[in-house]
């Protein structure tokens, strides 16, 4: 039996529980997204098209408990001056595990034209936006987001309004008892505003298994741009089912940065899709994976229209007998003349046991078009090695040296400084073998070493 | 070696004949030809079965892989739009009528001589001059095996697969299936439980072929399919270079051939596959053509063997093909070479599987596609290194070439590395001919069209000098033509 009929049973049976606390408009989408379920056979699994290291179908199967009943848990907006950036600061707020949390302050802080709240606050404020989703609603983890989603963050920036401090969102668990949260994280720019969104996915504790089932959905007006960067530092009792979609309308940029330290499995996806000419988007990722970690990327950018230009960039260091893979996918539409697209993945095998699948695939069907894509899979260079030991440096300092070294091409698309500086020492640390956390962080399980 | 037989014509006369260019090979030969009944069952492969007088083991092989076909559905997961295909509909014998197995080249039906003339296939008086050996298949069956004498003196065995099985059955029993097992695939399946005739080639241990050997495929009669299977044995530090070309008649319907290639190479040997693939295409709206399903796939057993595949791929309405290397021995080498033009209505899913299973063995693959008008092009590719191919290395090379705004020009590459030491490359690029490099042409005084020829099989040229010498001109020419009238 497949892991979906749990969850058309609960909503068959819990209809009415979950919608009672969820606002109208994400009421409107269940019918739909259970339609989907119903009619897929089963989640896929690895060897399915696409689906090279993650089996949604594995992930989905443990019966979680979902929050139906919004039982309200203990959370504490202080915990959030443990995750301040030195020099900068951010405007903070968490979900902890599916519900908005933020503190009193937040909205004092926020200069003008910039909001952050709850989506049921949010379907209030702006209904047509709420109703309005541009992410792919036949996708399976889309479709079980939409089927159990109760709240989540809402995100605003008004025409022309430039954020100059990040916008950071930390999601974490918080309960003894295993736990599926369903969490959405809508960002809305308006024409021509700026903003930098940083999002760091840690649960408080690794004393049960949990499954984040996220979607993201990001639409950029006209102009606007936006730098965001995602940090999955968890335990190797969670695992995360991600949709990251977004809509970029003329001469928008879309810039982000997926970084994975640590998880149990992981699987990103990212669709893009340009409504207007002359759109940007760069995604990047990093992915250090050991034990037996799983962690799986996969992109989908549609150009359709023309003068777009697409980068990606996508680099992964395997130890252990971890299992990584990245599967992306470029469409460029018969319209989308003067397309500019780049794809590349990049990836070390540190360990015998590791492995590593790569699915970089063009699809063209317009002849004004520059497309490539490049893949890799190597080891450390030996040569290198043996220079730095030769010189004195310990070789395991010196492999950590040049993994670090690999990695700065994806930590240099982090445009804003500080968040760069503090995501380098956090990985800097996952390399050292200490969990990735910042110095003030008052997480307890992310302390263990 | 095949001389070239066409005599120096002037410029006009190849742009005349280019601007011409119908499809080439699309005459029907009207020789009698026993055709069984459409349709498939068990009768039927116990019919083709006892036509051929196989032994009980081959019939036996074929009805296992009927049995196993009948659980099967068509692979779906191309890059593909294949109409539904009646597998009914199709006859899965017809045999060139002859009253007896010819004694000699005088025998051999006149009108079937003919077209292979016509096709330019050296096999009477060029027996001698040419250095080839030749094996062409029509319909079904093998016609005939020139230049056997020589080679047999040799210890080299190049037959039809059911001379084969009844000279040989000990080798034929041993390797057939070994490669390309009727589990594998839809077409494969089928391809086991019918197939008609196609070429053996045993190549003894320390023997290097001094000659290319050849075999062209025609599918002659309407309403049949072809379904051919070569299987080629090269023992220890033996060296064969085989070649393979097809064509068709322009018919309106679509026929289907879904063959299947098995190669096995042993400790040192080498084994050079070329294909000129040129089947009938079909029209311009797409009507007709051949439907090309082909499993091809070499296992390199021994230690430092080499198998290299290079294909020409112009033909066909729909190509689905993978020449795959599964590189067991340490140290050995799998290489693939492919261009593939599409134009028209043309469809094509092709590339390679390159899977590394023993220690620092190697692969590399260069596939070049070109596509014009509405055709479909992708490459579709497996680079597979398993946890034992220690040190193992492959660079992967894809581009691709439109030629017009509204054809497709796509890339499907699986990379899975299970090994810390092997260092696996891909690159792919796509993009349509450089407005620089034709407006340079232009300004030296060469047309846009011949521009465009020069600057393909420039493009393609890494592809084309793995080619024979006497395959070279021919794909070369071959490319010039398909692509005329299709820059836009």
């Amino acid at each position: 039996m497949s892991a979906i009929n749990q969850y058309l049973d609960l909503y068959r049976q819990h209809a009415a529980v979950i919608c009672r606390h969820a606002p109208a408009a994400l009421n409107a989408r269940r019918e739909a997204a259970f339609r989907v379920l119903e009619a897929l056979p089963r989640l896929p699994k690895v060897g399915d098209e696409g689906f090279e290291a993650v089996s949604l179908e594995d992930m989905f199967a443990p019966d979680y408990g979902i929050n139906i009943t919004r039982r309200q848990f203990d959370a504490n907006p202080a915990e959030l001056q443990g995750c301040d950036l030195p020099n900068a600061g951010t405007f903070a707020a968490m979900v902890v595990n599916d519900a908005f949390v933020a503190d009193d302050k937040l909205a004092g802080r926020l200069p003008a034209g910039v909001e952050v709240m709850s989506l049921i606050h949010a379907a209030a404020k702006y209904p047509d936006a709420v109703a309005h989703s541009v992410a792919p609603e036949a996708n399976p983890i889309t479709a079980l987001n939409s089927l159990l989603l109760q709240d989540g963050v809402y995100i605003r920036v008004a025409r022309n309004v430039v954020v100059d401090k990040p916008i950071q969102i930390l999601s974490t668990f918080n309960t003894s008892e295993p736990l599926l949260a369903a969490r959405r994280i809508v960002v809305d720019m308006e024409p021509g505003a700026q903003a930098t969104v940083l999002l760091c996915d840690h649960p408080r504790s690794r004393q049960a298994d949990y499954l984040s089932c996220r979607v993201v959905e990001v639409r950029l007006a006209e102009n606007a741009k936006l730098d965001f960067y995602d940090l999955e530092e968890s335990t190797d009792r969670s695992r995360r089912a991600s949709v990251f979609a977004a809509e970029q309308q003329a001469y928008s940029v879309l810039n982000t940065v997926g970084i994975t330290l640590s998880t149990a499995s992981t699987r990103n996806e990212f669709h893009v899709s340009h409504r207007g000419p002359g759109a940007e988007t760069h995604l990047g990722g990093m992915v250090i994976a050991g034990g037996s970690e799983v962690v799986d990327n996969a992109t989908f950018v549609e150009h359709s229209t023309p003068r777009c230009t697409s980068r990606q960039l996508f680099k992964y260091a395997m130890f252990d007998q971890s299992h990584g893979a990245f599967e992306g996918l470029v469409t460029v539409l018969p319209q989308a003349v003067f397309t500019d697209a780049q794809q590349t993945n990049r990836n070390l095998l540190a360990s015998p046991t590791a492995k590593m699948n790569a699915m970089p695939q063009l699809i063209i069907d317009c002849d004004e078009v520059k497309a490539s894509h490049g893949a890799t899979t190597g080891q450390l260079d030996e040569a290198a090695l043996f220079y730095m030991q030769q010189r004195g440096i310990p070789q395991a300092e010196a492999r950590m040296m040049l993994i670090n070294a690999f990695m700065d091409e994806v930590l240099q698309r982090i445009n804003h400084e500080p968040v760069r500086e503090r995501l380098r020492h956090l990985v800097d640390r996952r390399l050292r073998g200490c969990s990735a956390v910042c110095s003030n962080c008052s997480i307890d399980s992310l302390r263990k070493q | 070696m095949k001389p070239d037989t066409t005599p120096q014509r002037t410029d006009d006369e190849v742009i005349a004949d280019a601007a011409n260019s119908e499809y080439r090979y699309g005459f029907v030969t009207d020789i009698d030809t026993d055709v069984i009944e459409c349709g498939l069952n068990e009768d039927v492969i116990r019919h083709i079965s006892a036509r051929k007088n196989e032994p009980e083991w081959l019939l036996e092989f074929r009805l296992q892989a009927y049995r196993y076909w009948l659980t099967l559905t068509p692979p779906k997961w191309a890059h593909l739009t294949i109409p539904e295909i009646d597998f009914q509909a199709i006859s899965y014998y017809a045999e060139p009528r002859q009253k007896k197995a010819p004694q000699s080249l005088d025998e051999v039906d006149p009108q079937l001589l003919d077209t292979f003339n016509r096709l330019g296939i050296p096999l009477e008086e060029q027996k001698q001059l040419s250095g080839m050996a030749v094996d062409a298949v029509m319909d079904s069956v093998s016609v005939k095996t020139t230049h056997r004498e020589k080679l047999a003196q040799m210890g080299i065995i190049f037959c039809s697969i059911s001379e084969a099985v009844k000279d040989y059955p000990e080798l034929v029993k041993k390797y057939l299936g070994s490669v390309v097992s009727y589990r594998d695939n839809f077409y494969a399946a089928l391809n086991s439980a019918v197939f008609s005739d196609g070429s053996f080639v045993y190549i003894p241990k320390g023997v290097r072929c001094p000659m290319e050997l050849s075999t062209y495929f025609r599918i002659n009669a309407s309403g049949t399919g072809q379904f051919e299977r070569t299987l080629i044995v090269a023992d220890d530090d033996a060296y064969v270079s085989y070649l393979e070309g097809c064509t068709a008649p322009q018919r309106d319907e679509n026929q289907l051939h879904a063959a299947i290639v098995e190669i096995v190479v042993e400790d040192r040997a080498e084994v050079k596959y070329s294909t000129v693939q040129n089947w009938y295409a079909g029209d311009a709206e797409g009507r007709g053509g051949v439907y090309n399903f082909v499993t091809k796939r070499g296992l390199c057993r021994g230690d430092y063997s080499k198998l290299s595949w290079t294909q020409v791929e112009t033909g066909s309405a729909i190509t689905w093909k993978y020449p795959s290397c599964i590189l067991k021995g340490e140290g050995s080498v799998g290489e693939f070479y492919s261009v593939a033009v599409t134009r028209n209505r043309q469809q094509a899913d092709t590339g390679t599987k390159m899977i590394h299973i023993g220690r620092n063995t190697r692969s590399t693959i260069v596939s070049k596609g070109i596509s014009a008008g509405y055709s479909q092009n992708a490459y579709r590719g497996l680079v597979k290194v398993a946890p034992s191919a220690e040190g193992a290395r492959n660079y992967t090379q894809c581009d691709s070439l439109l030629l017009s705004s509204t054809c497709g020009a796509h890339t499907f590459p699986y990379i899975d590395v299970r090994n810390s030491s092997a260092i696996v490359e891909h690159e792919a690029t796509t993009s349509k001919i450089s407005e620089d490099q034709l407006f340079y042409c232009n300004q030296r005084g060469i047309p846009t069209e011949e521009a465009v020829g020069l600057i393909v099989n420039g493009y393609a040229k890494e592809v084309m000098n793995k080619l024979p010498m006497e395959f070279a001109v021919e794909a070369q020419r071959l490319l010039q033509i398909t692509l005329e009238n299709s820059v836009g």
